[in-house]
């Protein structure tokens, strides 16, 4: 049975479609990435699912109970939902008790999460002490409160050093792996390259892609990266190679080619032939990163 | 329910809710004692919607409580804030994901609230009455106000006096809470509690005169001292429940409605 599974799931917010038409499958177990630019609908969808907001129209059901009726399923889910929230003068573990009391979980629970997210031994001071990363931590550790069999994460990483994100990585490798559904909403691909099995695309709440991660970069195939000798050329020879018919990107001073390595010959020769010298010409296998830009069209920190 | 509540108590634990509470509670009703003692029969004691305290007045059975009733307002005020300010702060802070996500039964998360706010408040109003009281025959002897009329029947007072107070708080508290789920806004909040007990509720009342009486301010005020010359007590607490079932009302519908995008 599906975890979560949506049918033309459609939220508007006035004249802006947040979801559209969105038909998604999330199957159980693994970890599951949620990807798209800034205000592409991913945490309006994380909303929807946990009953924070209503569909405009459509249907989702998440364990297979709809929507509409969120306490059928609130128990066996856990989230973190655009950031950490917490009474900034309570302590981290006076927070985490509120909250387990609302769920009815004994405040040995409390201290377990404490322990998984690294946060034990500064529980006694109040959130408010705590840096972004100690906060978002905190996050995590209430959204794990209920045990839960889907964990929902919007961007759960934000605001974490390097060690910090390898933890949280490790940690959310580890909780699907244990069989619970974990999706990760973010923005950030490396860490959603990194930590997830499979991924759903979304900008401006259409759906792009779902599906394993792997299919997404085999389908995309690999790429040419042109870098003409002076910089003020790249535009120029972005807009040449367009029209000779080739698929092409500009990114960090360098022109990418949507084309196989069998043909870098004709670009280098296209380039040549309209005066520009190319300092560097080499095929690339698509990265996921590639394969996000070409289907959105965009950076990946577009602005919301 | 119980869950609910607990989880609202924990929350109210907060350092900065229990001095913000209790303490401003307990130090307006000091304030408010110490004013309508030292003044009494001077007519300076009064607020828009207060009356000149005579000596006489402190002198009567419940002259103990002329203070705390004459300001009652005030204290509500404070009560106003607090549960407005536990409404507000759930959005403002983004906790209000997590707790609706928690229990998606968005009436029972309310009516815990109110529970718990309650508790609070019968609390707060006990530690200010706690506090006031022993000060007051002190009060009363540096103002040579006789207290003979007081000892008769104390406990009674007492209980009564704590229990019309309690009940003219909580039903600015409970206007307080609606306002917040309305305004999602702790200062709009409490700018439109002041702003309606010191200013808008007086000119209502001079356009109005004798509807005056009707108000919520008034009738609050006639439920804290057990009635007034205007209106018994049992109508005064009638209509206060009417006021506090209709702001009731409103701030479920619009609790239960509305889209959490905090």
């Amino acid at each position: 049975m599906s975890v979560i599974c949506t049918e033309r799931l459609t939220r508007r917010f006035g004249n802006v479609v947040a979801v559209r038409d969105l038909d998604l499958e999330i199957s159980g177990g693994g970890v599951v990435g949620l990807v798209g630019p800034n205000g592409s609908g991913k945490s309006t969808l994380i909303r929807l699912l946990l009953g924070l907001i209503k569909p405009t129209s459509g249907t989702a059901t998440v364990f297979g109970a709809p929507i509409s009726h969120p306490r059928a399923y609130a128990a066996r889910v856990g989230a973190l939902v655009e950031g950490p929230a917490f009474v900034p003068t309570l302590s981290a573990r006076t927070n985490l008790r509120s909250l387990a009391r609302l769920r009815g979980i004994p405040n040995g629970r409390v201290e377990e999460v404490l322990e998984a997210v690294g946060l034990l031994d500064r529980s006694k001071e109040p959130a408010k002490r705590f840096s972004l990363g100690m906060k978002q931590r905190l996050g995590i550790a209430a959204a794990l409160l209920p045990d839960p069999e889907l964990l929902v994460l919007d961007e759960p990483t934000n605001g974490l050093d390097p060690a910090g994100i390898v933890e949280i990585r490790t940690l959310l490798r580890r909780l699907g792996d244990e069989g619970r559904t974990v999706v990760v909403s973010s923005h950030l691909l490396s860490e959603i390259e990194a930590a997830c099995d499979a991924l759903a695309v979304i900008r401006y709440g259409d759906l792009l892609f779902s599906g394993p991660m792997s299919e997404l970069v085999s389908r995309a195939g690999g790429c040419i990266e042109a870098q003409p000798e002076h910089i003020a050329d790249v535009t120029r020879l972005a807009e040449l190679l367009a029209s000779r018919g080739w698929t092409v990107s500009v990114r960090e001073g360098d022109v990418l080619v949507d084309a196989p390595a069998s043909q870098a010959a004709d670009v280098n020769r296209a380039a040549a032939e309209a005066g520009m010298t190319l300092c560097a010409l080499r095929p690339r296998n698509a990265s996921l990163e590639d394969v996000f830009l070409r289907m959105t069209g965009e950076p990946q920190e577009a602005p919301a | 329910m119980i869950r609910v509540v607990r989880s609202e108590l924990t929350r109210l634990g907060s350092p900065s809710l229990l001095l913000g509470g209790i303490g401003l509670m307990t130090f307006f009703g000091l304030l408010a004692t110490v004013v309508v003692f030292v003044t009494a029969g001077s007519g300076s004691a009064t607020l828009p919607g207060t009356q000149n305290i005579t000596v006489a007045m402190l002198e009567a059975p419940d002259g103990m409580f002329a203070g705390l009733q004459t300001f009652a307002g005030m204290l509500g005020i404070v009560a106003l804030v607090v549960w407005a300010m536990s409404a507000t702060t759930d959005v403002s802070s983004g906790l209000i994901r997590l707790l609706v996500q928690a229990e998606p039964r968005r009436l029972l998360l309310l009516g815990g609230k109110i529970v718990a706010l309650v508790a609070f408040t019968c609390a707060a109003t006990l530690v200010a009455t706690v506090m006031v009281m022993p000060m007051v025959q002190g009060l009363a002897n540096s103002a040579g106000v006789s207290t003979a009329a007081w000892q008769p029947h104390l406990v009674h007072t007492m209980i009564t006096g704590y229990f019309h107070l309690t009940l003219c708080i909580l039903l600015w508290g409970v206007a307080g809470l609606c306002i917040g789920i309305l305004t999602r806004s702790a200062g709009i909040s409490i700018a439109i509690g002041i702003g309606y007990l010191l200013v808008f509720e007086g000119v209502l009342g001079m356009l109005l005169r004798s509807g005056q009486k009707w108000l919520p301010g008034a009738a609050f005020k006639a439920i804290a001292s057990g009635g007034s010359a205007d209106m018994a007590f049992t109508t005064a607490l009638l209509l206060g429940v009417v006021y506090a079932l209709a702001a009731l009302a409103v701030a479920a519908t619009t609790f239960q409605r509305r889209d959490v995008t905090a």
